[in-house]
C-alpha cells in the first residue's frame, strides 16, 4: 500500500503508546520498591538506604541486617507476589469473561488458609521440616488440590465459565466451614496464629521465600505469553474464538491451572492479600487495553506496584505499628475498585 | 481462488440423537452464495456448525477434493471462516486488535508485513477503516457484526459460513452485510453459506437456496427451483405465494398462517 | 636480685597472657529451648520478649532492673495493669522503654528491636511473645549480633523456673543472686513436695481458667501447665481427663455429673477496672481482701456453677492468674496445697512465703490479696 497512513502504521502508534505506559509502570514500580526499602519503624536515613543498597558492607551491622534481611526481602516479596496476583487476576478475568473475577474467586485462598490452619493446629512437622516449611507447604497443597477438584467436577458438566464459577463458589463455602471447624478445636495460641495468617503479611519474608515465588512467576509468565493471541481473541467473544479454532475449554483449564499455581504460591507465603488480583488487571485494562501482549505484563506490573504501595502504606498509616498488608489492600482496595468501576461506567 | 463444495449424508447433533441427518447437496461452485433457510429448530445453525467443525459430524464434506471431516481441527480452520450468531463482545478491545488476533490465532507464523497487509485489505474491502481504531464497546451492533465478518474473512477462507448475520441488525445494516458478502463471493470466488431468517432478504442476494425442516433437507436449488407454495406450506406452515418482483428477484408473500394439521409436515 | 627481677618479669608476662586468654573464653550455656548459646562478654542492652520477664530481672538486678532494658513487648500493662503500675511507680524510666510489640508473637517488630542495638534478647518458650518456632526472627536477631536466649516460666514451671533463673544469672553476670533465689525456690518446693507426698487421697479439682474472660462457663486446662501445678499441689486435675490439649472448655453438664471436690478459679481482674469487667475476680497487687472475696462470691453465683457441690459446701477458691507466668509460681502451689491437703500442710504459710520472696527478690511490694476463699 502506497499510503503512508496505513492502518498498520496508525495502530503502531497505539503500540508505542502502550510500550511507554508499560515503561512508566516499571519505573513507578522501581521507585515504589526503593520507597518500601526506605520506610520502616526504625529511622534509617534515605542516604544510608541508598548507600546500603550499593555497598552493604558500609553500613553498621544492625542497619545492614535491617535493610538486607528485613526490609528488602519484604519489599521484594511485595513485588513478586503483586506481580503473580496481578497476572493471575488478568488471566482469570479473561477466561471467565468476568471483570469481577479474581484469582481467589474459585476458593484458592480459602483452601490455602484451611491447609495452613491444619499445619498450625496439628503442629505438623514431617520429614524433619518444621512449621516454617510445613505451613506454606500445606497451604500450597490444599490450594492446588482444590483447583484440581473443581476441574474434575467441571469436566463432568462441560467446562463452561459458569460451571467453573459455580463449583468455585461451592469450594469457598466448604473450605470456610472446614476452617471454622479447625478454629473451633484450636488452642488460643494456634487460633491467634491462624487469624494472623489470614490477614496477609509481608513481614515474615525471607530471600528463600522470595526466590520461590519468583521462580513460579518466571515459569508462568512465559507460558501465559504463549497464549496471548488466543486470549486476545477470547475478548472478542467465546464463540468467535472457538470459530478460529481456539480450543476454548482446554484453554480455560490450562489457564486455571496457571492461575492457581501463581495464586497458591503467593498465598502460601504471604497469606490472603485481597484485591490485588482484582485491581491490578483493571488498572492495566484502563491504561493498556485488552491486547494481551501488553495487558498481561501490564497487569503484573500494576499488581506489583499496588502491593508495593500498600506495603509502604502498611508501615506508615499508623505510626509505630506495622499493619498486616492484607488489611491495607482491603481498606484501600475497596474504594479504589469502586472508583474504577464507576469511572468505567461513566466513560462507557 | 476456486472452491468446490460437496456435502453428502451429513449428520450431526448435540446429544445422542442427531439434530440433522441425511443432508446431501449437489456440488456448489466457487463464487456461489447459498442461503440456508427454514423455520426455527430446522437445524440451520447445527448445519453450519457441523461444517465449521464446532460439532461432531458424520458423513462427507469435501472442499476441493479434501474431506474436511478427516482433517484435524487446527487445519480445517484454515480453510473456512465462521461467523457465529452472537455479536462480538462489547469489550475494550480495539477493532483492529480483534481482527489481528483472529488472524494470529490461526496463523501465528505469518510475517508481520504480510499480516499487516491482510488486515489493511479486509478493513478496506468492508469499508471499515474509520472504525478500525475504535473499541468494540463503542461500536453499534451492526458495526460489531461487520468486525466479526472481518475476523471471519481476514484469512481469505475458501468457505464462508455465516450464522444469522442479520438477525440483530436494522435494515440498513442487513443490506450492508449481505451486499458485502455478495461482493466477496463475486470478487474472490469463495463459497458463502448463510443461515438466514428473513427469506426475502435471502432471495435478494443468493444464488442457491437450501431449505431445511426438522433436521432434514426439504429442497435445494435456485430460488426458482427450490421454492413454491407447497414448500412454504410444509416448511413454514403458511399459505403463501412465490412471485417475481419488479426487478426479477423472487419474493415470498405469505397470506395466512395454517392451523395445526392443515398440511404442515 | 636477679631472681626478683625474673619473678617480676614472669609475673608481668603471666599477667598479660592470662587475662587475655580468659577474655577469649566466654562461657557456653544451653537455654530452655535446647539451644547452645555463647554468653556475651557484657550485657548492657536487653530486649524482653515478654514484659513480665521484668520480674525475673528484678531477682537478678535488684537495684535497677529497668536500667539494662532497651525494649520490651507490651503485654505486661495490658494483662496485669496493677502489677505494671507498681513497677512504673518504682521505676519511672519504665514508661520510656519502647514497646516493640503488643501481646502476640506476630506483633513483634524485629526491625525496631534490632535498631535499638541490643546485646541480648530474652524470649519465652510459650506465652505472649516470639517462641522457638519463630526461627527466621531469631536468625535475623542473631545476624544482627544479638544473643538470643529462651527461658520458661510457663510451659513447665516447676522444672524450668530454677533453670531459667540460673541461666539468666550466668548470662547477666549475676550468678550469686540467681543461686540465692534458686535455693529459696527449691527449698519451698521441697517443703510442699514432702508434705504432699504423704497424701493418701487427692481431691478432684476443677480449675476454671481466667474467670470472666469468656461469656459462658467453663474454660479449663488439660494436662499441661496449670494442670500439672494442680497435681503438684496435691490435687487431681479434672480437666486432664476431658481436655486433649493444653486448654479447652468443659461443659457445665459434665461438671454437674462428675462433681469436683474443690473449685479453683484463676483471677484476671484488677481493682482499677473492676467495674468495667464485673465478671472477673479481683486479686493481685493492691487488691483489697474484701473485694477479692466479694468478686469470687459473685462469680460463683452463676447459674450452674452455683449448683456445684463444691461451691455449695464452700470449697471454692481463687488464685491470682499471673502467678503462672511468674518465677514465684511456687507460692501459688503452696496456696493450693493448703486447700487440697489442709491437714498435711497446716504448717505451710504461703502468705509468709510470698512476703519473704518479694522482700528478698523483688523491688516492688506484694501488697494485696493474691488468693481468696469463700470461707
Amino acid at each position: 500500500m502506497a499510503e503512508d497512513n496505513s492502518l498498520a502504521r496508525r495502530y503502531a502508534r497505539f503500540v508505542v503508546r502502550r510500550i511507554v505506559v508499560l515503561t512508566a509502570l516499571a519505573v513507578a514500580l522501581v521507585l515504589s520498591f526503593l520507597g518500601d526499602a526506605a520506610t520502616g519503624p526504625s529511622a534509617l536515613p534515605l542516604v544510608d538506604v541508598l548507600n546500603g543498597l550499593l555497598n552493604p558492607a558500609g553500613l553498621s551491622r544492625s542497619a545492614e541486617v535491617i535493610l538486607w534481611n528485613i526490609r528488602l526481602p519484604a519489599a521484594a516479596m511485595a513485588v513478586v507476589v503483586g506481580a503473580a496476583l496481578g497476572l493471575a487476576g488478568a488471566e482469570m478475568q479473561t477466561v471467565l469473561n468476568n471483570p469481577l473475577a479474581s484469582p481467589f474467586t474459585l476458593g484458592i485462598s480459602n483452601a490455602a488458609t484451611f491447609g495452613a490452619s491444619l499445619a498450625i493446629v496439628l503442629e505438623l512437622s514431617l520429614f524433619g521440616f518444621d512449621q516454617t516449611v510445613m505451613v506454606p507447604a500445606c497451604a500450597f497443597v490444599f490450594a492446588m488440590g482444590s483447583i484440581l477438584v473443581i476441574q474434575a467436577l467441571a469436566r463432568t458438566q462441560g467446562t463452561t465459565a459458569d460451571t467453573v464459577v459455580l463449583f468455585g463458589i461451592a469450594m469457598v463455602f466448604v473450605m470456610n466451614a472446614l476452617l471454622w471447624l479447625v478454629q473451633f478445636v484450636a488452642s488460643a495460641d494456634a487460633l491467634q496464629q491462624i487469624v494472623f495468617w489470614t490477614m496477609g503479611s509481608l513481614a515474615r519474608a525471607t530471600w528463600d521465600k522470595v526466590a520461590l515465588v519468583a521462580l513460579v512467576l518466571a515459569v508462568c509468565l512465559p507460558l501465559s505469553l504463549r497464549h496471548v493471541w488466543a486470549m486476545t481473541a477470547l475478548r472478542g467473544g467465546e464463540e468467535h474464538a472457538r470459530s478460529f479454532g481456539i480450543p476454548v475449554e482446554r484453554l480455560r483449564m490450562l489457564v486455571m491451572l496457571r492461575v492457581s499455581l501463581l495464586a497458591a504460591a503467593a498465598v502460601a507465603f504471604v497469606g490472603t492479600v485481597g484485591f490485588i488480583g482484582l485491581v491490578g488487571p483493571h488498572i492495566a485494562r484502563l491504561a493498556l487495553g485488552e491486547d494481551h501482549r501488553f495487558y498481561l505484563p501490564g497487569a503484573a506490573l500494576a499488581g506489583a506496584l499496588v502491593l508495593s504501595l500498600a506495603s509502604i502504606a502498611a508501615k506508615t498509616l499508623v505510626p509505630g505499628l506495622l499493619l498486616p498488608v492484607g488489611i491495607v489492600t482491603a481498606l484501600v482496595g475497596i474504594p479504589l475498585f469502586m472508583a474504577l468501576i464507576l469511572s468505567q461506567r461513566r466513560n462507557a | 481462488m476456486t472452491g468446490n463444495l460437496t456435502i453428502a449424508d451429513l449428520a450431526a447433533g448435540y446429544g445422542r440423537r442427531p439434530t440433522i441427518e441425511g443432508i446431501g447437496l449437489p456440488p456448489i461452485a466457487s463464487g456461489t452464495l447459498v442461503a440456508v433457510i427454514g423455520s426455527n429448530g430446522a437445524g440451520k445453525s447445527t448445519f453450519l456448525k457441523s461444517l465449521a467443525g464446532l460439532l461432531a459430524a458424520t458423513g462427507r464434506i469435501e472442499l476441493d477434493g479434501e474431506d474436511l471431516l478427516r482433517l484435524p481441527a487446527a487445519q480445517r480452520v484454515r480453510h473456512l471462516g465462521y461467523l457465529p450468531q452472537s455479536l462480538p463482545l462489547g469489550s475494550v478491545l480495539i477493532a483492529y486488535e480483534a481482527v489481528l488476533s483472529a488472524l494470529r490465532a490461526i496463523r501465528p507464523d505469518l510475517p508481520r508485513a504480510e499480516a499487516d497487509r491482510h488486515i489493511d485489505d479486509v478493513f478496506d474491502r468492508l469499508e471499515l477503516r474509520p472504525l478500525a481504531l475504535r473499541r468494540l464497546g463503542e461500536l453499534s451492533g451492526g458495526q460489531r457484526q461487520l468486525i466479526g465478518l472481518a475476523q471471519a474473512i481476514v484469512r481469505h477462507p475458501r468457505l464462508l459460513l455465516l450464522d444469522e448475520p442479520t438477525s440483530a441488525l436494522d435494515l440498513r445494516w442487513q443490506l450492508s452485510v449481505l451486499q458485502t458478502v455478495r461482493d466477496l463471493a463475486d470478487r474472490e470466488g469463495c463459497i458463502a453459506l448463510i443461515a438466514i431468517h428473513d427469506i426475502n432478504l435471502a432471495l435478494r442476494f443468493c444464488d442457491r437456496v437450501v431449505v431445511l425442516n426438522k433436521g432434514r433437507l426439504l429442497s435445494t436449488g435456485t430460488p426458482d427451483e427450490a421454492l413454491d407454495s407447497a414448500l412454504l406450506r410444509r416448511a413454514y406452515g403458511v399459505e403463501g405465494r412465490v412471485e417475481a418482483c419488479s426487478r426479477g428477484f423472487r419474493i415470498v408473500l405469505a397470506d395466512r398462517a395454517l392451523n395445526d394439521g392443515e398440511g404442515r409436515e | 636480685m636477679l631472681l626478683r627481677r625474673l619473678t617480676v618479669v614472669l609475673g608481668l608476662l603471666l599477667g598479660a597472657i592470662v587475662p587475655a586468654a580468659a577474655a577469649e573464653v566466654t562461657a557456653e550455656v544451653t537455654d530452655l529451648a535446647g539451644r547452645t548459646v555463647r554468653v556475651p562478654a557484657r550485657v548492657e542492652r536487653i530486649v524482653l520478649g515478654e514484659g513480665r520477664f521484668l520480674a525475673a530481672l528484678g531477682i537478678l538486678d535488684r537495684a535497677d532492673p529497668v536500667r539494662r532494658v532497651v525494649a520490651m513487648m507490651g503485654e505486661f500493662p495490658l494483662l496485669d495493669p496493677a502489677g505494671y503500675d507498681r513497677w512504673l511507680a518504682r521505676f519511672p524510666a519504665l514508661g520510656g522503654v519502647p514497646q516493640v510489640g503488643k501481646a502476640s508473637a506476630d506483633s513483634f517488630s524485629t526491625e525496631q528491636a534490632i535498631a535499638l542495638r541490643p546485646d541480648l534478647a530474652i524470649f519465652g518458650l510459650g506465652g505472649h511473645g516470639p517462641g522457638p518456632q519463630a526461627r527466621e526472627l531469631v536468625a535475623q536477631m542473631e545476624a544482627a549480633g544479638v544473643t538470643v536466649v529462651f527461658v520458661d516460666f510457663f510451659r513447665d514451671p516447676i522444672a524450668n523456673t530454677p533453670k531459667s533463673i540460673a541461666l539468666l544469672g550466668t548470662v547477666l553476670g549475676r550468678e550469686a543472686e540467681a543461686a540465692e533465689f534458686v535455693a529459696a525456690y527449691q527449698g519451698e518446693l521441697a517443703r510442699v513436695r514432702e508434705r504432699v507426698a504423704r497424701a493418701t487421697t487427692r481431691p478432684l479439682v476443677f480449675l476454671e481458667n481466667r474467670v470472666g474472660l469468656q461469656e459462658d462457663c467453663c474454660a479449663s486446662v488439660g494436662n499441661g501447665v496449670l494442670g500439672r501445678l494442680v497435681e503438684e499441689a496435691g490435687g487431681r486435675n479434672l480437666g486432664s481427663a476431658v481436655i486433649p490439649g493444653d486448654a479447652g472448655t468443659v461443659s457445665l453438664e459434665y461438671l454437674l455429673t462428675h462433681q469436683p471436690d474443690i473449685y479453683v478459679g484463676t483471677a484476671i481482674g484488677n481493682p482499677a477496672t473492676a467495674d468495667k469487667t464485673p465478671r472477673r475476680i479481683v486479686l493481685g497487687p493492691g487488691a483489697p481482701a474484701a473485694q477479692a472475696r466479694e468478686t469470687l462470691a459473685r462469680s460463683l453465683g452463676r447459674p450452674g456453677v452455683a449448683d456445684l457441690d463444691a461451691v455449695r459446701a464452700g470449697r471454692a477458691h481463687a488464685v491470682w492468674h499471673h502467678f503462672f507466668h511468674s518465677p514465684f509460681n511456687i507460692v501459688a502451689v503452696q496456696a493450693m496445697a493448703r486447700w487440697f491437703q489442709p491437714e498435711l500442710t497446716a504448717d505451710l504459710d504461703p502468705a509468709a512465703t510470698l512476703k519473704s520472696f518479694y522482700e528478698r527478690f523483688q523491688p516492688v511490694p506484694a501488697d494485696g490479696a493474691y488468693w481468696t476463699s469463700v470461707k
